[in-house]
């Protein structure tokens, strides 16, 4: 077989893994939605999780479209949420743990509201640990 | 879900048929890669020449005894020096006994590199003539051991790659398989999730422990705490707690309980989530893996990698479309679509699942297509090493510069 034709096979097959990604556009970057959607997306993980990572700034007020984990409900921010930070996907008690994972993250330091930003003002870890040597 | 391999006179299955070339010293390397270029075998280079204490000795000569007795290799040829540290004999005698061939040469009683090589060519035709072609038996999924790694990480890694992983882990030890985690220092500050995954009381205790001579490892080998702590970037990054960084980590073994925990290069003898004692760097922690008897590896990447390994095929996972076009060359699977909303983190692991079967079945990864292949073991001198400076630095102590 010639090489160059073998290697078209492959590039092919490879393509066909990955729902074509390279010949959908790369020019377009990172993020490939419909232009005439106004949603932003954030990354639901488990089922049970109570926040979702956004994954381009959320101001207030934006529709964001969960997604990761099929139900791919449209929530509304209410506060902004930075680039890599969690919403709240519904509302939640003071003290009550907070999932992501499917696991404990946190507690939260207060009520947080559905589609608040939940970071270190609102969740904390369950106790501060010192180094081994301190 | 069943696969074509080959069944080994020990009872396992590999789903590659390698005849392996294993340098006992880095002095032989070339003479290796020589055979192994004009025999289509595979080799590694060895990384370090003759070791220093008998730790490291024992974890080298494991390492090589791990990657001989693996499934993935039908055949072995010993390449010694003949003055090495490593003991080419106890290596040659340990794979033996799986029932596969193994030759023993030794550069130094062979007339030098050049008729060494011409014999070992040789020897190593003679046992290819003996390799079958083709598959010989079919295995099942719960006979796979699938190693779990990343490497170049992102801010989508813990989201979209290691994630897609975990649902894989979950299809995979559901049907019976094992999943292979490792990297540690990353588990520093999780104890409380991890004491929870713990099988039995036992378990909990013992990756305490290991998780705490990490953390003393650390402590005494760096000064930045950010390995440990949320660190302020971290945090400005969006994680909240040392709990949510560790799970974007160890969330590739998934979702089911840690049946057991292995030393470096140890194979696992229970089915299910394993955890293994393996340095951070990730070359050397794949390495650890496959000589433990991973047959797979699914490697997690954020900014891309193109790393493999000469027995066993590495999945290169990207969290991001854009890595997938940018090293497109050493990528394999995508899971950026979860970021576009596209596919849910589920899709994306069945997907990853079928490519492993296909992979089992004998489909090539990218790495073994563009024949890439990297070896590393680690050097367990330096954390002592390490240790002796910090206590000579504590006592002030300049008894060798009078």
């Amino acid at each position: 077989m010639n090489k160059d034709s073998e290697k078209d096979t492959v590039f092919d097959h490879w393509e066909a893994r990955n729902s074509g990604i390279m010949s959908k556009g790369a020019e377009q970057g990172h993020f490939e939605k419909n232009n005439t959607t106004e949603y932003k997306i954030a990354i639901q993980v488990r089922d049970t999780d109570q926040v979702a990572t956004a994954t381009e700034a959320i101001a207030a007020g934006e529709a964001v479209l969960i997604t990761g984990t099929g139900s791919s409900p449209l929530i509304h921010a209410v506060t902004d949420i930075p680039r890599g930070h969690k919403i709240a996907l519904r509302s939640i008690a003071l003290d009550e743990e907070i999932i992501k994972y499917g696991e404990v993250i946190g507690l939260a330091l207060t009520d947080i509201e559905a589609g608040a930003h939940v970071h270190i003002h609102n969740c904390r870890g369950h106790k501060a640990r010192r180094f081994s040597n301190h | 879900m069943k696969f074509k391999g080959y069944r080994r006179s020990d009872g396992s299955i590999g789903i590659r048929n390698h005849l392996l070339i294993i340098p006992t010293v880095s002095c032989v390397n070339r003479v290796a890669m020589d055979i192994s270029n004009k025999t289509g075998a595979v080799t590694f280079l060895h990384p370090y020449g003759c070791t220093f204490d008998f730790d490291e000795n024992t974890t080298t000569e494991d390492a090589f005894i791990g990657h001989g007795v693996h499934p993935n290799v039908g055949a072995v040829l010993v390449l010694s020096l003949g003055c090495e540290t490593a003991s080419a004999s106890r290596i040659a005698d340990a794979i033996r006994k799986t029932g596969k061939p193994v030759e023993l040469l030794i550069v130094q009683k062979s007339g030098g590199s050049r008729q060494s090589g011409t014999e070992g060519i040789e020897r190593v035709r003679a046992m290819q003539a003996g390799l079958a072609t083709e598959p010989t038996d079919e295995g099942d999924i719960s006979e796979l051991i699938i190693a779990l790694e990343c490497g170049s990480s992102d801010a989508f890694s813990g989201l979209t790659a290691n994630p897609a992983v975990g649902e894989a882990a979950d299809i995979i030890v559901e049907a019976g398989g094992t999943v292979v985690l490792s990297e540690i220092t990353e588990m520093v500050g999780a104890e409380r999730v991890l004491w929870r995954r713990g099988q039995t009381q036992k378990i909990k205790e013992d990756l305490m422990h290991l998780i705490k001579k990490y953390e003393i490892e650390l402590s005494v080998t760096t000064t930045d705490d950010s390995g440990v702590f949320i660190s302020p970037g971290n945090i400005e990054g969006g994680l909240t707690t040392i709990e949510e960084k560790s799970l974007g980590c160890i969330y590739k073994a998934g979702t089911h309980p840690i049946v057991q925990i292995v030393n470096y290069g140890e194979k696992p003898t229970e089915k299910g989530v394993v955890i293994m004692d393996t340095p951070g760097f990730d070359i050397a922690s794949v390495t650890g893996k496959i000589a433990g008897g991973a047959h797979l590896v699914f490697f997690t990447t954020g900014k891309g990698t193109p790393t493999g390994s000469c027995i066993a095929p590495v999945v290169k996972v990207s969290s991001n479309n854009q890595t997938y076009r940018s090293m497109f060359d050493d990528i394999d699977i995508s899971a950026g679509d979860v970021l576009e909303g596209t596919k849910t983190l589920k899709e994306v692991g069945q997907e990853l699942v079928s490519l492993l079967m296909k992979m089992a079945n004998g489909e090539r990864a990218k790495g073994e297509y563009y024949n890439i292949q990297e070896f590393a073991i680690p050097n367990v001198s330096v954390v002592k090493k390490e240790v002796l400076h910090q206590k000579m630095a504590e006592l002030n102590d300049f008894r060798f510069a009078r």
